[in-house]
């Protein structure tokens, strides 16, 4: 520390601080809250903070990476017991309770010392057929016995009942969750993703990147025009646009919808239900990029330009290989800007794209909350993943944002 | 290598109003002259520069380069080089690239490229820099850049804007004697703009004096000429003010007598001075300035004081060991106005005494109440 400072001052700096961690911890908050919960197995928004390895899913990832997830559903209506046979070997018997249809069977004797061994991921496989007879009451395991006998079992067999139609139905004994202490009988479920996340992601990135490139492409040569050149009506056109810029698009839905539908009907790939629609709404975005680059530009001497058309230079070789060179620390701002409110806008992507898989992962991922069931956890585990693209571009173009590239051009 | 020539060449940067920057301006530039402009700040010899180069178009009038006229030809294509006072480097090129740019443009190869540049950095020395960017360069450095990536090109005429007041008093004498040497090498013509009129007198085969245009004048060219004719005979009050440093002392005063070869002048104070000047369009009774430069005055008793002497009440000395300067209060100045002495002695006088200080007759300088000046018919030399 260069300056000598008076002990007020340090109380100051060191409250200072205080207030910063504080704020920064109240602001990262929300992120870490959608991580935990896109872990958590459920769907539920409220529940422990901090994951434990217990309570923790990779089912919602899953499902958001296009992954079929394999769970295990309670057969409310099926009792179990075991029998001892002859030969020290265990038979399961699962019979109808008559609270919910269900097909009783019994398994072929299995050794409980090796289904015990049978890790989580092999399983011990057991056929099993339907039951000729009941079974034996004295060879009945006890109650105790039985609890005992499924903790241990507790997710370690695959009993696998061959149907009439050819088709396999898979159980297990499990718990209803990993601490759970209800035992019963287990039907393997197949969860398909029900939304495609990733065809979301794709377009989303799409968009976004092909939006960022075009606004760049568009307010560069227009700020271009406004830093350099004098025209008539440049100070109105310029004012206009930044209070134009200042009426939130949302206002515009209906005026947007109905541009739209009209454009569609002549050129339907710029139409609705179209991305290039919707990349062509947002160019309408520009104007306040323009500003951005146009302060810019006016911070280059213009003698610059004026040094290289006597070079030889057209005016568009000036542009790009003089002043675009040195304007790429903003350029990289503007299009990490564009990027991102691209990637995170929901009101005209949620009115102008309307088929399941144009949809944008901002306006799709809203599709796993509707009133009758909130998944939060699939939606968490949507939502990180949009934030993904964002971070991508973001750490790709921090190389560009460093600022200084002018110095040493001009004046001594 | 081209003549250059201006005829009434003006210059209006909003013709809404009448007001011009530059006004008939005539200048007849030989191939391999080097021309400088000077002038006060606001008196638009960057602007009449910026003209030549294409950087600003002419409002009226003809600009010829090479005897072909280029008032609408781009630039580019006006085969001229340019040093910006800002130097103007491309920042994110090397030196090289810097010095290749316009070459590439025009599509050259490789090879006559790299010869060019190599040949440039040689003359200038700025071989150990090429693969520097200008940012790792001194003033001094960048400022031979530029003028590198004009040499390149091999234009036929150089144009400087200022190129050396970003510098310091010291790089700034060092690179004066460069540009002298580099015009005695490569023998182009060169237009040069500054407002140091040290710059001008030493550098230029011929100095064109620029003035802030007056609503009614005819021209804000006011003179052009070698260095010493305008030192010895400005045309007018403004360039004899202008050239010259410290400037011209001025005193109000009316003729009194008009002779063969020289007049009286008798002084607002009272004082009768003998100029060498031929006043023959003049009249007694006639009001005019007589001028006279602080560095040919003399002694009071001096035999060369044969012209008269003033004396008035000195204000502040200063001595600088090789030369003493004395600004004292003569009556016959203008309310405001020093009268400002240069001796090649100390004085022993302090502030609030009286001093004597003789005039040369051959020193004087005469002006019109119009500022015009009277022909003068003799020259005053030192020693």
């Amino acid at each position: 520390m260069p300056m000598v400072q008076s002990k007020n001052l340090k109380y100051r700096k060191a409250s200072a601080h205080l207030f910063l961690i504080v704020f920064l911890a109240f602001i990262i908050f929300p992120l870490l809250m959608v991580v935990t919960i896109s872990f958590r197995q459920g769907n539920y928004s409220v529940g422990d903070v901090i994951p434990t390895p217990e309570t923790s899913t990779l089912d919602h990832w899953k499902l958001a990476l296009g992954i079929p997830v394999h769970g295990y559903a309670r057969v409310s209506g099926a009792d179990i017991s075991f029998v001892k046979t002859d030969e020290g070997k265990t038979v399961l018997y699962a019979a109808e309770n008559g609270t919910d249809p269900f097909e009783a069977f019994v398994t072929a004797p299995f050794s409980v010392k090796d289904a015990e061994h049978a890790s989580e991921d092999q399983r011990f496989a057991v056929k099993a057929a339907s039951p000729d007879t009941a079974p034996d009451s004295a060879n009945l395991l006890s109650d105790d016995e039985t609890y005992a006998l499924s903790s241990a079992l507790n997710g370690k067999l695959d009993i696998s009942v061959a149907k009439d139609d050819g088709s396999e139905e898979h159980y297990s004994i499990e718990a209803n969750d990993r601490s759970g202490t209800s035992y019963g009988l287990y039907r393997e479920k197949v969860t398909n993703p029900p939304f495609p996340v990733l065809h979301w992601l794709w377009n989303s990135i799409k968009v976004a990147f092909i939006t960022a490139a075009l606004i760049i492409c568009l307010s560069t040569t227009s700020a271009y025009a406004f830093a350099r050149m004098r025209f008539k009506g440049r100070a109105f056109i310029l004012n206009s646009m930044l209070i134009f810029q200042m009426f939130p698009a949302v206002l515009a839905l209906v005026a947007i919808y109905a541009l739209f539908n009209r454009i569609g009907s002549y050129i339907p790939s710029l139409g609705l239900n179209s991305h290039g629609g919707l990349i062509l709404s947002y160019l309408g975005g520009v104007a306040l990029h323009i500003w951005t680059i146009k302060g810019y530009f006016e911070t280059i001497d213009p003698s610059l330009e004026q040094a290289a058309a006597i070079d030889g230079a057209t005016p568009w070789q000036a542009f790009r290989l003089i002043l675009l060179p040195l304007s790429v620390p903003i350029l990289a701002v503007v299009f990490i800007l564009a990027f991102i409110s691209t990637i995170t806008e929901v009101p005209v992507a949620s009115i102008l794209l309307m088929d399941m898989d144009k949809l944008t992962l901002a306006v799709g991922a809203q599709q796993y909350l509707y009133p009758q069931n909130y998944l939060w956890g699939d939606f968490a585990a949507a939502a990180v993943l949009s934030g993904l693209p964002i971070t991508v571009v973001f750490l790709l173009a921090q190389k560009w944002l460093v600022g200084g590239l002018t110095a040493g051009g001009v004046k001594g | 290598m081209a003549d250059v020539l201006l005829s009434k060449v003006r210059k209006n940067y909003n013709p809404a109003t009448l007001k011009d920057t530059l006004r008939n301006i005539n200048l007849d530039i030989k191939d391999g002259d080097f021309i400088v402009f000077v002038g006060p700040s606001g008196c638009g010899k960057s602007t009449l520069l910026r003209m030549i180069a294409g950087l600003e178009d002419i409002t009226s009038g003809d600009l010829t380069i090479g005897g072909k006229r280029m008032n609408d030809v781009p630039p580019s294509e006006r085969n001229i080089g340019m040093v910006f006072q800002s130097y103007a480097l491309y920042p994110h090129m090397t030196v090289f690239e810097n010095m290749a740019f316009g070459l590439k443009l025009k599509h050259m190869d490789k090879e006559t490229i790299r010869q060019r540049v190599v040949h440039a950095a040689d003359i200038l020395g700025l071989e150990p820099f090429l693969e520097r960017k200008p940012k790792a360069l001194s003033g001094g450095q960048r400022q031979r850049v530029a003028i590198g990536r004009c040499i390149v090109q091999q234009p036929s005429v150089f144009l400087f804007d200022e190129p050396l007041s970003n510098l310091d008093a010291a790089l700034r004498v060092k690179m004066r004697l460069e540009i002298a040497k580099l015009h005695r090498d490569i023998n182009a013509t060169i237009i040069y703009v500054t407002h140091d009129q040290v710059e001008a007198m030493t550098l230029a085969d011929k100095i064109c004096v620029l003035s802030p245009l007056k609503a009614s004048a005819e021209s804000n060219l006011e003179q052009f000429g070698t260095p010493l004719e305008l030192y010895n005979h400005p045309v007018n009050q403004f360039v004899a003010g202008f050239i010259g440093s410290p400037k011209m002392n001025f005193l109000n005063g009316e003729i009194t007598e008009i002779g063969d070869k020289e007049c009286k002048v008798k002084l607002t104070s009272g004082e009768i001075i003998t100029a060498k000047v031929n006043a023959s369009r003049g009249e007694v009774g006639q009001k005019v300035q007589l001028g006279v430069r602080p560095e040919h005055l003399v002694a009071a008793d001096s035999p060369k004081a044969d012209g008269g002497k003033i004396s008035g009440k000195v204000i502040v000395t200063e001595n600088l060991g090789a030369e003493f300067f004395l600004y004292m209060e003569a009556p016959a100045c203008d309310e405001g106005v020093d009268f400002t002495v240069k001796h090649e002695f100390a004085i022993d006088i302090k502030a609030g005494e009286t001093y004597s200080v003789g005039i040369p007759a051959s020193a004087c300088h005469l002006f019109d109440a119009e500022g015009l000046a009277f022909p003068r018919t003799e020259v005053y030399t030192r020693g």
